[in-house]
Order: C-alpha cells, then sequence, then structure tokens
C-alpha cells in the first residue's frame, strides 16, 4: 500500500484585496476609506501524491498554483482544509520537515550575487545540516550533471542565467530533499537549457525516487515530464489524470498534417472546408483539423483525391486541448 | 507640456498609495526639525548668547532650516535613479518622448509640493504649541532675494544629488556611495545644524568654494536679514554661478554617461 | 551551536561581499568618518563661546556624543541586514528564508554584518580610549558599568530591529522607520538631560533612546543611579521579548504577494 507522501484535502485560500478607483480623488479617497474584495486563490482543491510520482500542474496565470506550492511549503495558512506533506503540517515548518523538501522559483534566486555559488552551497550545508561526505558527494554528481564543475568557484554575477539557474538547482538540492516543488523552473531560459533542465529533472525524479510536483506555462515541460497532470483555474481544480487521459478524453480533433507536391487550385481548396478545419495553409504545408472518428476516412480521401506528398495523423496540440479545458467544457 | 503635468499628478498618486510611507516622511521631518529644536533650546539654557545670536534668533533659524529642508533637500520617495542605472531600467524612459532628467525633475517639485503644504501645516501647529519668538522680515528686496535664492538652492540641490548618482553610469553595482557622501557634507555643511557664520572666517569664506552653503544657510540668512544689501547680491550672483556649472557638469556627465551605458548594451 | 556557526558564515559572505569594490569601501568609510568628525568640529567651535553646556563640562559632552557613535555603530554593525529587508520581501527573497530550517531573525537581522561598522568601530574605541583617559576620570567601575549597559543598549537595538522587521512584514514599509529610529536615536548625540520635559521624559521613559545612549555614558561617568540601572535592564529585558512577540504575530500574518 503506498502511503501518499503528499495530501490535500478541500484546500482553500481566501485573500482580501482593496480596490483604487483611478485618478487623484481615488488616491485621496483612498487615504480615508478603503474597499476590500475577496479572491478566492484557491477553492476547495484535494488531491494526493505518492511516492516519486512527478506531477504537474497548469493553469493560467493567477490560478492558484503558486499559492498551492507556497501552502504546501509551509509559506501560507489555507483559509480551509487539510494538508499534509511527508507526514507533517507544512505550515507548522517544523525544522525536520523543511530538511526533506525544497523549493525552487524561476527567476527568483537565493544565492549571494557577488560570491562564488560555492559560499551559497556551503551557507545551506550548515543550514540543513548536511553531513560532510554526503555534502561533497551530492555537489559533485550534482555538479556533474548539470554540467558546471568549473564553475563552482565564479562569482554568480558572472555567470549566464542558465548557468545561473543550474546553480540554484543545485543549491536547492544539496540537502537531497525527498520532494520538490518547481515553481515555473524554465521561464526566461532558452530553447537549449530549458531541454537540459527537463533531462535534469527527469533524472533527478528517476534516480532519486524524489517526489516532484512542476508548475509551468510550458507545454513542453509537462509534456516531456509528467505523467500525470493537475488542471487548475480559478482556484478550482478542473483535471487530475493522466497525460493520455487528457488527450483522449477531450481532444475529439484530431489533426491530419500533409506535405503537399502541388499547389492546391481555388475548387479544391473550397472542398477542403467540407473535411475538415483547415488550421493552417502555407505550401507545401497543409494541417487540418478533423473530428476524431472522421480521421481516418477523411486522411484516406485526401490521399486519393489531393496531391498529397506524405501524411501523419496527430493529436491535437496540447495546448489547445487545455485551453479547451479552460473555456469551460464538460470536465465530467 | 500636458505630459509633464501628468507625471506631476501620477507622482501625487504614488505618494498617496503608500499611505503609511507617506505619514512616516512627515513624521520623519517633524522630528529632525524637534531634535535640532530643542538642541539649540538646551544649549540656550545655560547660554545668554551663542555667537552673537540669540535664543529668538536661532530659533527662527531652525524653523526655517526646517521649512528650507522640505523645500529644497526632499526627494520622491520612489527616487532610485541609480539603481534604476544600476538594472538598466533607464532603458524604459530613454525610449520615451519624455526627458529622463526632466521627468525626474518634475516628480521632485511634485512632491516637494506635496510636503510644503503639510510642512505648512505642521509648523503652525508647532509654533502654536512651542510659541517661540519668530523674526518675520518685511521689505520686498529681501523677500525677492530670499525667494530667487530659495529657487537657485532647489534647483542645485535637485543637479547635486542627480550628479552623484550618475556615478552608477561607471559603477552599477555601487549606485548610492556618492549620495551618501553628499548627504553627509550637506547635513552640516549646508547649515541645517547650524548657523555657518558661527564658524571662523577663513572657513566662512572657504565654504563659499562649495556649493553646500548655498542650500540652506545663504537662503535663511537672506530671509533673517543676516545678509543684505551689496552682499546680498553677490551671494545671490556666486549661487547662480555655481548653479550654472553644476548644471553643465550634470549635463555633461548625463551625455558621457549614456555612452557608456549603451556601450554595455543593456 | 548551529545559529552561531551559521551567523558567522553569514557575517564572512556579508564582509566578504561588501570589500568586493574598493571605491565603495572608501566612499563610505570616508563618509561615515566624516559624520563624526564634522560635528565634533561643530562642538568644538560651539565651545569656544562657552565652557558648559547644561550641567556638563566640554569633555563630557563630547564623551557623550562618542559614546553615542560607538553605540550607534555598534547596532549598525549587528543589524544592517535590517536596511535591505524591504527589496527581499519584494522580490519574494523572504520565502526562500522561510522555507529553511534555521530561525529567520538569523538571516534577517544578524544575517548582514557590516564590515564597514566594524572598521568604525575600532577607530571609534581607539578615539574613545585615548579621549577619556587623557581627559576624564576613568576608574574600574566605571568603564565595567560602561560596557555592560552597552550590552542592554544592544538588546534594546535589537528590540526595535525586530520591531521594525514585523512592520516591515505587515507593510513593507521599513525604510522610513529606519530613519526615524536614526533620526531619533542622532537626537541623542548630546545628553538626555539637555532636552527639557516633557521631551526628556518621552525619551527616557516612554522610547528607550536615553537609556539606549546616555545611560551607559552617564555610569561611566559615575553619575548614574542604582534604579537607573536596573530600569534599564528591565525595559531591555522586556523591550526584547515583546518585539520577539510581535514578530511572531507578523509573521504568522504574513501572506506572500502572489507569483
Amino acid at each position: 500500500m503506498n502511503m501518499s507522501v503528499i495530501s490535500v484535502k478541500g484546500l482553500s485560500k481566501y485573500y482580501q484585496v482593496h480596490q483604487k478607483e483611478p485618478g487623484l480623488a481615488g488616491s485621496i479617497k483612498s487615504l480615508f476609506n478603503r474597499k476590500y474584495y475577496d479572491v478566492k486563490a484557491v477553492d476547495n482543491v484535494s488531491f494526493e501524491i505518492n511516492e516519486g510520482e512527478l506531477v504537474g500542474f497548469i493553469g493560467p496565470n493567477g490560478a492558484g498554483k503558486t499559492t498551492t506550492l507556497k501552502t504546501l511549503s509551509g509559506l501560507l495558512y489555507p483559509t480551509k482544509g487539510e494538508v499534509s506533506v511527508l507526514g507533517h503540517t507544512p505550515w507548522k515548518r517544523e525544522p525536520a520537515f523543511q530538511k526533506q523538501f525544497a523549493l525552487v522559483m524561476g527567476q527568483k534566486n537565493q544565492l549571494w550575487w557577488d560570491l562564488p555559488a560555492m559560499e551559497s552551497f556551503i551557507l545551506n550545508r550548515e543550514i540543513y545540516e548536511v553531513p560532510k561526505a554526503r555534502f561533497e558527494e551530492t555537489l559533485s554528481e550534482l555538479s556533474d550533471l548539470l554540467e558546471v564543475q568549473d564553475l563552482l568557484k565564479v562569482q554568480v554575477r558572472k555567470l549566464s542565467l542558465g548557468e545561473r539557474m543550474k546553480m540554484e538547482l543545485i543549491a536547492a538540492l544539496i540537502h537531497s530533499p525527498k520532494v520538490l516543488f518547481l515553481d515555473e523552473p524554465t521561464i526566461g531560459l532558452d530553447v537549449v537549457a530549458q531541454k537540459k533542465m527537463r533531462d535534469f529533472i527527469k533524472a533527478y525524479n528517476i534516480k532519486y525516487k524524489a517526489t516532484i510536483i512542476l508548475t509551468s506555462h510550458y507545454m513542453d515541460d509537462v509534456k516531456e515530464l509528467c505523467k500525470r497532470i493537475i488542471i487548475i483555474d480559478k482556484g478550482t481544480k478542473l483535471f487530475d489524470g493522466d497525460l493520455d487521459e487528457i488527450v483522449r478524453k477531450f481532444a475529439d480533433h484530431k489533426l491530419l498534417s500533409m506535405v503537399l507536391d502541388k499547389e492546391l487550385n481555388r475548387r479544391q481548396i473550397e472542398h477542403l472546408s467540407a473535411l475538415g478545419g483547415v488550421k493552417e495553409y502555407a505550401y507545401p504545408k497543409l494541417i487540418l483539423q478533423v473530428p476524431r472518428e472522421n480521421s481516418n476516412k477523411v486522411a484516406a480521401k485526401l490521399l486519393q483525391s489531393y496531391p498529397v506528398a506524405d501524411l501523419n495523423i496527430e493529436e491535437s496540440a496540447l495546448e489547445d486541448i487545455v485551453r479547451e479545458v479552460f473555456t469551460g467544457k464538460d470536465v465530467a | 507640456m500636458k505630459k509633464y503635468f501628468t507625471v506631476f499628478l501620477v507622482s501625487w498618486q504614488n505618494e498617496f498609495v503608500y499611505r503609511v510611507n507617506f505619514i512616516l516622511w512627515r513624521i520623519r521631518n517633524l522630528l529632525r526639525f524637534s531634535m535640532i529644536y530643542f538642541l539649540w533650546a538646551g544649549i540656550f539654557i545655560s547660554n545668554r548668547n551663542v555667537f552673537g545670536y540669540n535664543q529668538p534668533q536661532m530659533l527662527t533659524y531652525v524653523f526655517m532650516v526646517f521649512l528650507m529642508g522640505t523645500l529644497i533637500l526632499s526627494a520622491p520617495s520612489s527616487d532610485n535613479i541609480g539603481g534604476e542605472i544600476g538594472n538598466g531600467d533607464i532603458s524604459n524612459y530613454l525610449v520615451k518622448p519624455v526627458g529622463y532628467l526632466k521627468y525626474w525633475f518634475i516628480r521632485d517639485i511634485a512632491s516637494k509640493s506635496l510636503n510644503i503644504l503639510f510642512a505648512i501645516v505642521e509648523l503652525f501647529l508647532v509654533w502654536l504649541v512651542l510659541k517661540p519668538q519668530l523674526i518675520i522680515p518685511s521689505s520686498p528686496q529681501i523677500i525677492f532675494g530670499f525667494v530667487t535664492a530659495v529657487l537657485i538652492a532647489t534647483c542645485l540641490y535637485y543637479l547635486l544629488s542627480c550628479l552623484v548618482r550618475f556615478i552608477a553610469f561607471w559603477t552599477p553595482e555601487n549606485t548610492w556611495g556618492l549620495s551618501f557622501l553628499l548627504l553627509v557634507f550637506v547635513e552640516t555643511l549646508a547649515g541645517g545644524i547650524f548657523p555657518l557664520n558661527i564658524l571662523p572666517s577663513w572657513i566662512y569664506t572657504f565654504l563659499q568654494f562649495t556649493p553646500f552653503p548655498y542650500l540652506v544657510y545663504f537662503p535663511i540668512a537672506i530671509f533673517t536679514e543676516k545678509i543684505a544689501g551689496w552682499e546680498l547680491i553677490r551671494i545671490l550672483l556666486q549661487s547662480t554661478g555655481w548653479l550654472v556649472l553644476i548644471f553643465w557638469m550634470t549635463k555633461y556627465t548625463w551625455k558621457r554617461g549614456l555612452v557608456v551605458y549603451q556601450a554595455y548594451g543593456r | 551551536m548551529k545559529e552561531l556557526k551559521i551567523w558567522l558564515l553569514y557575517t564572512n559572505n556579508s564582509f566578504q561581499q561588501m570589500l568586493v569594490s574598493r571605491p565603495t569601501v572608501i566612499i563610505f568609510l570616508l563618509g561615515k568618518f566624516l559624520r563624526v568628525a564634522l560635528f565634533l568640529v561643530f562642538l568644538g567651535f560651539l565651545f569656544n563661546g562657552t565652557r558648559s553646556i547644561g550641567d556638563y563640562t566640554r569633555e563630557q559632552i563630547v564623551f557623550f556624543f562618542l559614546s553615542f557613535n560607538l553605540i550607534d555603530t555598534l547596532a549598525q554593525l549587528f543589524f544592517r541586514e535590517v536596511y535591505r529587508f524591504r527589496a527581499l520581501i519584494i522580490s519574494g527573497g523572504l520565502d526562500f528564508v522561510l522555507v529553511k530550517p534555521l530561525n529567520p531573525l538569523i538571516r534577517v537581522l544578524l544575517g548582514g554584518a557590516d564590515v564597514l561598522d566594524l572598521f568604525m568601530l575600532i577607530i571609534l574605541s581607539t578615539i574613545i580610549t585615548v579621549f577619556s583617559l587623557a581627559n576624564l576620570t576613568v576608574t574600574m567601575s566605571g568603564t565595567l558599568l560602561y560596557l555592560l549597559l552597552i550590552a542592554n543598549s544592544l538588546l534594546l537595538a535589537a528590540a526595535f530591529h525586530i520591531f521594525v522587521l514585523s512592520l516591515g512584514v505587515l507593510t513593507t514599509s521599513v525604510d522610513h522607520l529606519i530613519s526615524i529610529y536614526r533620526d531619533m536615536t542622532s537626537m541623542l548625540r548630546i545628553p538626555v538631560d539637555l532636552y527639557t520635559q516633557p521631551i526628556r521624559f518621552l525619551l527616557t521613559f516612554i522610547l528607550p533612546l536615553g537609556i539606549m545612549i546616555t545611560f551607559p555614558a552617564k555610569a561611566f561617568l559615575g553619575i548614574l543611579n542604582w534604579e537607573a540601572i536596573i530600569y534599564s535592564y528591565g525595559f531591555g529585558l522586556v523591550a526584547f521579548y515583546l518585539s520577539l512577540l510581535f514578530w511572531n504575530f507578523a509573521i504568522k500574518k504574513y501572506s506572500s504577494a502572489s507569483s
């Protein structure tokens, strides 16, 4: 029986925000009389995560992902609900709990700017009370994995953004946490650095059986890393399950991606709309969106009567699927 | 011109948003004033006359220092020119059709005018409570000389503070080192704690070769009629000279600084 | 113990970080030194006209001023990090601090010791020692009481800084409070006795600045009575305890700015 490492039941977090009317009169008014209104950042969210899972949290800005992560880290008290991580209540901030997890937030750094990253690592070693031998071992493993062995003694301010993020990761993982909260870890990185980050996270998850929650805007992060995703919007959980499931459930369209060897004439173009929606047509590329059930039939027809050199049947882009989930399609 | 007026208004709004900050800023000003006031009141307990100043004269001086401080030496609460240069934020301004220096000058004026309004109210209340004897001048020449000196001082201090912050162009990691030095000098050498004419005459003369006394001491000296006639005119000319000099230095440093800034390609 | 070790690491890092740029070091040291020197010059000129102020001689007044600087510098040495607190909160960095298994005060109160103030401290201690030996009667008991009361002053300063940190957590307006603190403590450049009532009462019994700055110097000069000493320590301990309570309250209320 796999005990859940992270258990969230009915988590809710409400804020009070004040409203200011525009203009100078509004400013003076707000000195004396402020109107507050409730924001439901997180509303009745529940889920369980087991050891070694790599779960993706996706949702638009303001959906409540970061708020949830902060609650799991113990930074916020919930308005309602129960949360248990590794058997502890996070907001009690027990050192025994804190020593077992790490929080990494993209583009926010905790390294000392003018000093080599090594100094920050040593500091964390002391704070997390990591024995010297294990510290050396972990440090060399991580710096090998991330290929930064030569940069440990370089001032942080002199590193590139990608290198800095790698150092942030080492600083965060130097105490071998069992649970990892990654908030937008790839934001602002170039494509190569993003891929490296993803490879690292995957490797870390497999090697150390760490339980990881990842929030991201980038679908590629989610696609590559997460088997299971939780979709949050406006503070509520819209979906919790495997990635394939969401594709199967919500993608009622498939994409026929074709390479043509001759330009289409007007009649052919008009006829296309009878077969399906033209998603993109820029010769020689043509992408047609067709209902799932018809995809094979339509594909056959296209191959018959159109100058198709190559044809692929693909699932809808995950982004589109997720967007449809957000715009309120039936979740049941 | 209209856009600068908008800057003015938005600046006021900005000050109000951080209402706690604003109130604290007013309290701070009041505290500084009280401290110097009571320091001198304490000194005058056992002394009738200190360097030719009696108590009413000295206390008038302190009142004026408070007013001058608000007028001349304050700055908007989000003034961070050094920081903005240091982390590349001024790029946002450089691409917009708004002069960066003019922008901050307007914000400076906006902040000051807001502070003046409050300062006048506070001074009135304090005067009611403490009821010191104050000496007010009457002749129009004095008033005119005073106002001129104050205007020059305001611009002078603004430029000086810009100038010291422009060091950020060359040392982005250290943006307020020189500002700190300026503050230290202004605190004593501008006349904020004591009137400068209690110093020996050679020091008094020497100080006129620095921009500091023109910021606080001389405007007040004009107001309290310690300086009049030809000397008044001479002092006004000197302060104008300083204004022109610092203005050119600031403009020049700004230009050179931008060259360096763009060379870094931030 | 662990906290001490980590404080040493923080201090080490902080010192290193500050010494990175030599012009910065020179400029700031110069500024700090000039601030003291210029006021001493002012006092010097002031006393050209008078032999004493209130009940105190010229030498005593200078001693009070030097004492003020000593205590002020000591506080800045340890608590410099408080001046950076606002930036920490706004950037979301406080979250990183709270997430770690370490008392956050170690980091936000003590984590940024200022090496320049250490230099100033050495300079000031030397000046004060030389000056007192040359111009005042120095006694063992006086010196001992002086040092013990300065320790209490540090406690009071800590209490105040923790209070500011707490308010910073609640409202993020740290800078003005610190400025008020600095402005008010600098009122104590002269002995608190020189102020008239009710200010004198305010500065001694309500805001403990008189306790913090004037009392140690008075003890050194042998003119502080026993009740005042006991009162100082009582106030210091109570203030410190209350500030910690307030801090815990503030952290509880903390809701971090969303991403």
